[in-house]
C-alpha cells in the first residue's frame, strides 16, 4: 500500500516542479505549448530512415532542462515507461526490413536497424518534450491554453478530470487490492478468476464517483462548458523564446546539415 | 428560507426514499438532520438542490419554487457541501475550484477574484489558493470544499456529513467555522455531539418520513425516541 502511495505521488511529482522560477518557467504557457507542439511535429515528420538528421534535435531537451533546472533522473524514469511500447513497435522493422543501409567496419547495418533506432530516438525526443512541458507549466495553465487554441472543451475537461482523478482511482484500487490480499491466503497477487469482478468493481466505483463529481459541478451552476476567461498577453521575451525554440529546428528540418558535414568531412 | 411541503422522492426502482416530508428552515437557522443509515438524509439534501427530482410536493427557496426553469437561481441560493471533499474539489488548483461557481454565474473576473479571496480568508485558508487539492490534508480539503460554496454567496448552506474524514482538531475547527457563518444551515450528520454544538434545532427522519422536529438536546437525549428512530441517544 505504501508502495502504491509513493507511485501515485510520483505521477504528480513532475508537475510540482512547474511552480518554480526560471527563464523557461516564467514564459507564457502558450509559447511553451506551441514550442513543444512544433518540435514534436518536426521530429515526427522525418522519414523512418533519417536517423542522422534527428541528432541535432537533442539540443531542445538538453538546453530546456538545463535552463529550467529539471532533474534528468525524474524525466528519464518516465521516458523509460514509454520505451517498451516503441520497442514492440520497432522490432518488426528489424525483422522485415533487411535491405543494407550502410556498413561500419565491415559490419552491414540494415535499414530495419536504422528505422528501429530512429523510432526509439524519436520516442525519446517527443516524450521528453512533453515531460519538460509538464515540468515547467502547471496543468491548469496548459488546459487554459488548449482552450485558447480552440481545442474542444470536452477533450480538455476530460484531460483535466483524468489528471485530477487518476491518483484517486489508483488509491482506491490499491485499497481494494490490500483488502483482497489480506483475505487471500492461497494466491500471491490477484488471481485471474477474480480479475473480472475486481476491475468491474473499480469501474462501478469510478462511475459512481463521476456521477457525484458531476452533481457537485451542477450544484455550482456548471453549464456544460468551461467558463474561465483567458487573458494575459504575450511579452517580448515570450516571442523570443518561441522563435529560439522553433526556428532552429524548422531550419534543421528544411535543410539537411548532415549532408553539409559529410561534404566537409 | 427553505419551505419543503409534502415532498416525495422515489428512485427509478420504485423505492420511496422520501415520503410526504414537510419542514421549514427559517433565515439564519442552523438545523441538524439526523437519521439512521438509509433514512434518506442525502436524498433529501440532493432534492433540495434539484439533483434528484421530487415526484410530488414542492420546495420553495426564498419564495422561489424549485423547478426546471428556476434551477440555476435556486442553486445560487442553496450551496451544498458534499460528504467527500474529493467529489467537490475537481479543478487543478483551489483558486479555480472556489472560482468555479461565481464564474458559472457570469461574474466578471474582478468580482470572481474578490469572492474567492473573501471566501478563502473567511475560512482561514487564503494560503491554499494556489495549491492543488491533491496535496491537502482532510481538514484543509473540507475547508476548501466549504469555500467552493461560500464564494457563491448563498443564503442557505447544506452539508452532508461534514465531520466525515476529519480528525478531532479539524473537527473542532469546523465547529468554530460553522458557528461563525451567518447563513441558514441544514446539516445531515451522524455526529450527535457535533449537532448539539452547532444546531439548536434537529429534524429526525426515519425511512424517509419526518419522525420528530424540535430542540436538539431534548430530542437527542430522549433514549426512547432515538431508539425508535434507530439511533443511539446522545449521552
Amino acid at each position: 500500500m505504501a508502495n502504491m502511495q509513493s507511485k501515485i505521488q510520483e505521477i504528480y511529482s513532475l508537475e510540482q516542479l512547474s511552480g518554480r522560477k526560471s527563464a523557461v518557467h516564467d514564459r507564457h504557457p502558450l509559447v511553451k505549448l506551441l514550442s513543444a507542439f512544433v518540435y514534436i511535429v518536426l521530429v515526427v515528420s522525418f522519414g523512418r530512415h533519417e536517423f542522422g538528421r534527428l541528432i541535432p534535435f537533442i539540443f531542445y531537451p538538453v538546453v530546456l532542462m538545463a535552463l529550467s533546472e529539471t532533474p534528468w533522473s525524474l524525466v528519464l524514469r518516465r521516458v523509460a515507461i514509454a520505451i517498451p511500447f516503441c520497442l514492440l513497435a520497432g522490432i518488426s522493422n528489424i525483422i522485415f526490413d533487411r535491405a543494407i543501409a550502410f556498413s561500419v567496419g565491415g559490419i552491414a547495418v540494415s535499414a530495419g536497424v536504422v528505422s528501429f533506432f530512429s523510432i526509439l530516438f524519436r520516442t525519446f525526443l517527443c516524450v521528453t518534450a512533453v515531460l519538460i512541458l509538464v515540468a515547467v507549466t502547471p496543468v491548469s495553465q496548459l488546459s487554459n491554453q488548449l482552450r485558447r487554441l480552440r481545442v474542444p472543451d470536452l477533450f480538455v475537461t476530460l484531460f483535466e478530470m483524468v489528471y485530477r482523478y487518476i491518483g484517486v482511482l489508483l488509491d482506491e484500487a490499491s485499497t481494494m487490492y490490500t483488502a483482497y490480499m489480506l483475505r487471500s491466503t492461497e494466491h500471491k497477487g490477484l488471481h485471474i478468476r477474480h480479475m473480472g469482478s475486481f476491475v468491474g468493481q473499480l469501474l462501478i466505483r469510478s462511475y459512481d464517483r463521476a456521477e457525484r463529481v458531476y452533481n457537485a459541478m451542477k450544484c455550482r451552476g456548471y453549464p456544460g462548458r468551461d467558463t474561465r476567461k483567458i487573458k494575459a498577453p504575450l511579452s517580448g521575451a515570450d516571442y523570443v523564446y518561441l522563435a529560439a525554440t522553433t526556428l532552429p529546428f524548422i531550419l534543421l528540418r528544411v535543410f539537411d546539415i548532415t549532408a553539409v558535414f559529410e561534404r566537409i568531412f | 428560507m427553505i419551505e419543503v411541503k409534502d415532498i416525495t422522492v422515489t428512485y427509478p426502482d420504485g423505492t420511496k426514499a422520501i415520503d410526504t416530508l414537510s419542514f421549514t428552515i427559517r433565515d439564519g437557522e442552523s438545523v441538524a438532520l439526523v437519521g439512521a443509515n438509509g433514512a434518506g438524509k442525502t436524498t433529501l439534501l440532493l432534492s433540495l438542490v434539484g439533483v434528484l427530482p421530487v415526484q410530488s410536493g414542492s420546495i420553495l427557496v426564498d419564495g422561489i419554487e424549485l423547478g426546471k426553469s428556476t434551477l440555476n437561481e435556486v442553486r445560487r441560493r442553496v450551496g451544498m457541501v458534499f460528504q467527500n471533499p474529493d467529489d467537490q474539489l475537481f479543478m487543478p488548483m483551489i483558486y479555480d475550484d472556489v472560482a468555479f461557481g461565481p464564474r458559472n454565474f457570469g461574474l466578471s473576473e474582478e468580482d470572481v477574484e474578490k469572492r474567492v479571496l473573501s471566501a478563502l480568508t473567511e475560512l482561514g485558508i487564503a494560503h491554499l489558493r494556489d495549491r492543488s487539492s491533491l496535496k491537502l490534508s482532510g481538514g484543509e480539503k473540507r475547508m476548501a470544499a466549504i469555500a467552493t460554496v461560500l464564494s457563491m454567496e448563498p443564503t442557505t448552506m447544506i452539508f452532508d456529513e461534514p465531520t466525515a474524514f476529519l480528525d478531532p482538531r479539524a473537527r473542532r475547527n469546523l465547529i468554530q467555522v460553522l458557528s461563525r457563518l451567518p447563513h441558514s444551515k441544514l446539516i445531515a450528520t451522524h455526529d450527535l455531539s457535533f449537532a448539539a454544538e452547532v444546531c439548536p434545532r434537529t429534524i429526525l427522519i426515519k425511512k424517509g418520513r419526518l419522525f420528530a422536529d424540535g430542540d436538539t438536546l431534548e430530542l437527542l437525549r430522549d433514549e426512547k425516541l432515538m431508539d425508535d428512530c434507530g439511533i443511539e441517544a446522545l449521552r
